[in-house]
């Protein structure tokens, strides 16, 4: 105590009954004798009598409570569990008094500021490594989507492209035969357009294509997949249609594009349509083959005609 | 959205370290579709004054603050996905950095900065608390960006902010620097009129104004 004396009645109740200080007295043979409250709070009553090293979670081999009482200056760490708290490190000193020693311990409190800085440290980093993950992992999620898009799509039209009409056909053919279903496929080809390129360029033939492609789809149902099959050939999948529905869809959309006037010079564009349905049994091959012949039909017998397969 | 009911029940939970009922409180608003926002302003940043405002009082121990941080920028995680989806569907290819200053332990601002940014379509590089000065000039000599942000949470790190200044005005003499955060509440803010391009940003508000209109 520094200059002045605290009354030792006060001190003795601060001891006994609020410091958060481990106080315990130990008799002559080393059994706990006496406790104050935070001791109390911390293991309960039923320790007085017991040994002290029934509190300590690591007793050292060589730790003697004599030992360390003779000296002043010892301290040790000794880490003890309790129910509440699990293990912690506490300071421990021990003192000599007559037969008896008498024992405080205390958290260190440092050390407790340090873990918990280092801690909260600990835990930013994470954080903002977890924000970083997030945002990677989005933009990969979108990338991901682009290149999914880009190996659907044909990039001039937009429309799907021979790849995914393949994946897709080879789908509806599956479901169509098991469940008994009718599947139309209709195959178009612009006439002439060779010609079209040549006399008027390709930026015009690349327009005749993109508004063909914007007039198939106004044409047909969400569930119909219009694709680029090649250069001016397009496929479009009908499922759950009668040969009848899609001749009907096929003439709709030839005689509309014989309307138009795409290239706004009173030039003519027009195309043809083989039309077919997917027959019970029937394999992809024998169903493509049968709507190009019927295509081929078409554009044999004076082009601008729907020809359904036989 | 968040009225003052909610945010007393927030906060009730908050301060008790209860995870579970404020991840359940957050989770609602995002199904909800709150306003990123405005979650941020009316329940992260409110509560987080007000827990500062508790700790200058005595009212609550330096260890709570930090559990209420660490929860509160947990919560902040539940954001990022939705936010970066916001984020990436704009897409306008400018760059900011933000960065806390050397021995600023507080980041949650600074993240909230960069969260703004992001909302906005920026791309953002956040260094996080107590980002040394040279670590710092590294970072932007790699990314160039087109904003350095600069926070401060602690009035008595004004020295450090000082010094960040220079250096970044002695590296980069054309770059924007925004500087924003709790320590001004005390004032300060002359001192940033010796750092020309250098603005004072009051506060999330006025900080998406300002974004919204130079993007």
């Amino acid at each position: 105590m520094i200059n002045k004396e605290i009354p030792i009645n006060i001190l003795k109740r601060y001891i006994n009954e609020f410091a958060p200080i481990i106080f315990i007295i130990l008799d002559s043979e080393g059994k706990i004798e006496a406790i104050n409250d935070y001791t109390n709070r911390l293991f309960g009553k039923n320790i007085i009598g017991k040994s002290i090293d029934k509190l300590l979670v690591q007793y050292h081999q060589k730790f003697s409570i004599g030992d360390l009482a003779n000296s002043y200056e010892s301290e040790c760490m000794l880490n003890i569990y309790t129910q509440d708290k699990g293990t912690q490190t506490y300071q421990f000193h021990f003192f000599k008094y007559d037969s008896k020693i008498i024992v405080f311990a205390h958290l260190d409190v440092d050390e407790i500021q340090m873990l918990s800085n280092e801690v909260m440290s600990v835990n930013q980093d994470l954080s903002n490594l977890s924000r970083e993950l997030t945002k990677k992992n989005v933009e990969l999620k979108k990338a991901n989507e682009k290149i999914a898009e880009l190996t659907r799509k044909d990039p001039l039209t937009d429309l799907a492209n021979r790849r995914f009409f393949n994946e897709r056909l080879e789908e509806m053919v599956s479901l169509s035969q098991r469940k008994s279903q009718p599947l139309s496929l209709i195959m178009t080809d612009i006439d002439n357009f060779k010609s079209i390129n040549d006399k008027y360029g390709h930026d015009a033939g690349d327009k005749v294509l993109k508004t063909y492609a914007d007039l198939m789809q106004s044409f047909v149902r969400t569930e119909d997949l219009v694709s680029r099959f090649g250069g001016e050939e397009f496929m479009i999948i009908l499922p759950l249609t009668t040969p009848e529905d899609a001749y009907s869809v096929a003439e709709r959309i030839r005689i509309t594009l014989s309307e138009k006037d795409i290239l706004e010079n009173g030039v003519k564009i027009t195309a043809s349509f083989g039309v077919c349905t997917l027959n019970p049994g029937e394999n992809i091959e024998s169903f493509v083959k049968r709507v190009d012949t019927a295509l081929y039909k078409a554009k044999e017998s004076g082009r601008n005609k729907t020809v359904i397969s036989g | 959205m968040i009225n003052q009911d909610l945010y007393e029940e927030y906060f009730q939970h908050l301060l008790q370290g209860n995870r579970a009922a404020c991840t359940k409180i957050v989770q609602n608003l995002l199904d909800k579709k709150v306003d990123i926002k405005s979650l941020y302003v009316n329940l992260f940043q409110k509560s987080l004054y007000k827990i500062g405002e508790l700790w200058e009082y005595n009212k609550i121990t330096v260890a709570r603050e930090h559990m209420v941080t660490a929860l509160t920028e947990s919560l902040m995680s539940m954001v990022y996905p939705y936010l970066f989806e916001i984020s990436t569907s704009k897409e306008i290819s400018r760059k900011a950095l933000i960065s806390c200053t050397a021995n600023e332990h507080h980041q949650v601002g600074g993240k909230m900065v960069a969260d703004i940014f992001e909302m906005q379509g920026w791309d953002t590089h956040f260094l996080g608390a107590n980002t040394p000065t040279d670590h710092m000039l590294s970072y932007i000599h790699e990314v160039k960006p087109d904003i350095v942000g600069l926070s401060l949470s602690v009035y008595f790190n004004l020295p450090s902010l000082k010094n960040e200044l220079e250096a970044v005005r002695t590296d980069f003499r054309n770059i924007d620097i925004l500087v924003g955060g709790q320590a001004f509440k005390w004032g300060g803010t002359a001192l940033l009129k010796k750092y020309p391009g250098t603005t004072y940003i009051k506060s999330l508000d006025s900080l998406e104004t300002q974004v919204k209109e130079i993007s």
